[in-house]
């Protein structure tokens, strides 16, 4: 962090532009890494602040990234928290010394009349030409000095992507807040902000003679509109093809969805190898006993966790970067709006829902994309209902031990197992499905939200944005999101051990433990699920992650401490000895909609900034699993899989 | 959040600009029937003649509703005179439309669609 210094005044620059503007390219031109991620208060919406020292002047400017918006009246929460910080009404927010608008130079026609309303807001402001590169090579012409004199705004061309193409905004910040009525004249006394000009009120009639001012101006100015390139319109021929554009959609998906399972797995293994090393290490160094035990148990566990996210995180969103810089991401949803609609999702829930598959906490990060708050908040309650990698151990196991390994249909295509596990996948979506459905009928009939959405001209995305993205990502879930998993699964390993069993006792040490006595308390409530004690302990440190279950259920068998492969080959004639069929394909759907994983749950609770939505989360998928769980149940009984295979 | 306050109404004059000369003519020659945007076929040029100002038009938008979708389409340069061409239709029914409008295109659903009013000049509409 910067210290200020005295005689160093601060000044504070809002950045305001329509969507697509490269208003975020500029901003990270301008402050460099010295950047700060978090939300506006009480809203999930994303506040950037970053620092700019001036080279020439002696001032510290520090610079706001507001949400884009078409207008000041405002259609979605992005745009409200614009036009609060704008006029000075979010509390908490200082209003702006001064205001750069940033528009897109190659479409000036959209974006003027955004500088038009800005305007009538009164804080001194700068007209930001952004990508005039692109621009003049497409032919634009304009005489900057008329329109300067037309609009009465000083007007200045800016490249975001290029080094030093901010030079001509930060020459002319440092004029205008060293002049000493341009900064001190802004500052409206108390009460009287220009808040009170009533943009809402004004009337459609009104709205279309401002446009037409917008386009006398532009002619004023001698503006030669630059045309859009010939070879990106057929580009957009191809990607929104009625056949072609699906295709190029679902290989799209295909190759994302992919490169998350593979290419994350590699660092993945080797984050799990390296801790294991590391508990191994621990195991040799220290004496047995609590310590120990914590250390290996809960933080390196907790901690190897919180990493073993990161690589798919950074692998799924280097794609959603990339493909949000391109402008692909809004034809994608385009071309799915209509599917998704259906249930009442937008297209953007698209993506967001297809990488819950891999994991639910990239995929609700991922929602972030969509613009409406209704359709983001849908989004992320689906999204654990996404079959998620997390669940396959589990189900590997189950299957392994009660589905015999038979082929089946002609020519012996099917393979039993392989139907069952994919049964369980078309379950998730047709829960998801419903769900939606419910959800819509629920919470739809308030309020429509149009689709009414820009496809910007394609880019070739900013590698330095890119990273910088990915960096901001990595900052979020590291920081807010990480802290509370870890603490989480100490917490876990803590009512897992203690207190620990009597001298002398039989059976596994976990039993004697809280989370024993929970499990046994919970063995009453799913009793009627077929499940035995045994089962209902493990779903306790299962709670952690999914997958921990079944090393829970290891230990609960008293196979000693071995996890990961070893453990489930030796439960696995195990439950098939002492679960009924019944059991096994209940605990089966259990796990199909079970909110078992702790980590999204805090992960929602950071995306959403209320615990509201974690709770109604777990409260859903909990009634949901338990019901279907149920009905299975009994189903699988009364078709007489309740017998015991024996041992 | 209080943001629903933050806005008092004051009431303005009606400030009932007319389209300009030229435009009006250009309207007029065009202007043989109109229709709505939805109506035309892919590939199809038309010029806006109005936004309805009723109906679909004025469904509230969002969770922060102070707009209209016909405010918004106004506000992106669905205005009178304005060209308007649709880009890409791609299910039957045409719901979503990508239409041209200035040097943009929009994706726009059916119902949007159907706020904005063209002349059809010599593109045929769609049957439905």
């Amino acid at each position: 962090m910067i210290r200020e210094l005295p005689e160093v005044e601060t000044c504070r620059v809002a950045l305001v532009g329509p969507p697509n503007c490269g208003k975020t390219a500029l901003f990270n031109r301008l402050t460099g890494s010295r950047q700060k991620v978090a939300n506006y208060a009480g809203v999930t919406v994303e506040r950037k602040e970053g620092v700019l020292v001036s080279p020439h002047g002696h001032t510290l400017y520090r610079v706001i990234d507001l949400p884009g918006a078409y207008s000041l009246v405002p259609t979605t929460l992005d745009e409200a928290i614009t036009r609060d910080v704008v006029i000075g009404r979010l509390r908490g927010e200082a209003p702006p010394d001064l205001i750069v608008c940033v528009l897109d130079a190659t479409n000036l026609r959209l974006s003027l009349r955004l500088a038009l309303e800005l305007k009538r807001v009164g804080v001194p402001m700068i007209v930001a030409l952004n990508m005039s590169d692109l621009a003049h090579r497409r032919g634009f012409k304009l005489d900057r000095t008329a329109l300067e004199c037309e609009l009465g705004l000083p007007v200045v061309e800016t490249v975001a992507v290029r080094a030093g193409g901010d030079a001509a905004l930060v020459e002319k910040l440092d004029q205008l807040s060293s002049r000493p009525s341009g900064r001190s004249a802004s500052v409206h006394p108390a009460g009287e902000r220009p808040a009170d000009v009533a943009l809402e009120s004004v009337s459609h009639q009104e709205l279309a003679a401002t446009q037409r001012e917008v386009r006398r101006i532009l002619t004023a100015a001698r503006y030669v509109e630059p045309l859009r390139d010939r070879a990106l319109a057929r580009l957009d021929a191809i990607v929104m093809h009625p056949i072609v554009g699906p295709v190029l959609l679902a290989v799209l998906l295909f190759l994302i969805f992919q490169a998350v399972f593979s290419w994350a797995e590699v660092p993945k293994d080797w984050i799990t190898d390296g801790f294991a090393a590391l508990g191994g290490w621990l195991e040799h160094a220290m004496a047995p006993g609590p310590l120990r035990s914590l250390l290996i148990g809960g933080v390196l566990n907790g901690a190897g966790q919180v990493l073993e996210f990161l690589p798919q995180i950074l692998v799924l969103f280097f794609f959603i970067l990339l493909l949000e810089d391109s402008g692909y991401l809004p034809r994608a949803a385009f071309l799915l709006d209509r599917i998704m609609g259906g249930v009442g999702l937008s297209g953007r829930s698209f993506i967001p829902l297809l990488s819950s598959f891999s994991c639910a906490i990239p995929g609700i990060m991922a929602t972030r994309t969509i613009p409406n708050l209704r359709d983001r908040l849908a989004t992320i309650l689906l999204a654990p209902i996404m079959t998620c990698s997390a669940r396959l151990p589990v189900y590997t196991l189950i299957i392994g031990a009660f589905i015999p390994n038979r082929s089946l249909g002609p020519w012996h295509l099917f393979n039993l197992p392989g139907l069952v596990l994919f049964a369980l996948y078309v379950l998730g979506v047709v829960g998801a499905v419903l769900v939606a459905f419910v959800m819509k009928r629920a919470t739809m009939r308030s309020s429509y939200h149009p689709l009414l959405m820009e496809l910007p001209e394609y880019h070739w995305p900013n590698l330095r944005n890119l990273l910088t993205g990915l960096w901001e990502r990595t900052q979020i879930f590291m920081g807010r999101v990480g802290t509370i998993i870890l603490a989480l699964m100490v917490l876990v390993w803590f009512l897992s051990s203690f207190p620990a069993p009597p001298p002398g006792a039989v059976g596994p040490a976990i039993r004697y433990s809280v989370a024993g006595m929970l499990g046994a308390g919970l063995a009453h409530l799913f009793a009627p699920l077929g499940f035995n004690w045994q089962i209902s302990v493990a779903l306790v440190p299962g709670l952690a992650a999914r997958e921990v279950v079944v090393a829970a259920l290891g230990t609960v068998y008293s196979l000693g401490g071995a996890g990961g492969a070893s453990a489930e080959a030796a439960l696995r004639p195990m439950i098939a000895g002492s679960w009924s069929l019944a059991t096994a394909l209940s605990l089966l759907t259990w796990y199909v909609f079970a909110p078992q994983c702790l980590s999204t749950l805090v992960t929602v609770r950071r995306e959403t900034n209320s615990w509201r939505y974690p709770a109604i989360m777990a409260g859903y998928l909990f009634v949901l699993a338990y019901l279907s769980a149920l009905l299975t149940y009994h189903v699988a009984l009364s078709l007489g899989g309740g017998h015991l295979r024996g041992v | 959040m209080d943001s629903s306050r933050a806005w008092h109404p004051v009431a303005t004059e009606p400030n009932l600009d007319e389209p300009t000369a030229d435009e009006s003519t250009r309207m007029r020659q065009r202007s043989e029937r109109s229709v709505c945007l939805a109506q035309l076929r892919q590939g199809a040029r038309a010029y806006i003649t109005a936004i309805a100002a009723h109906g679909t038009a004025t469904i509230p938008i969002g969770d922060v509703a102070h707009s209209t979708i016909a405010r918004r389409l106004i506000e992106l340069g669905f205005v009178p005179g304005e060209q308007v061409e649709i880009v890409r239709k791609v299910w039957p029914g045409g719901d979503p439309l990508a239409v041209r409008v200035g040097s943009s295109v929009f994706a726009l659903r059916r119902r949007e669609a159907q706020a904005v009013m063209v002349n059809a000049g010599d593109a045929a509409a769609d049957p439905d």
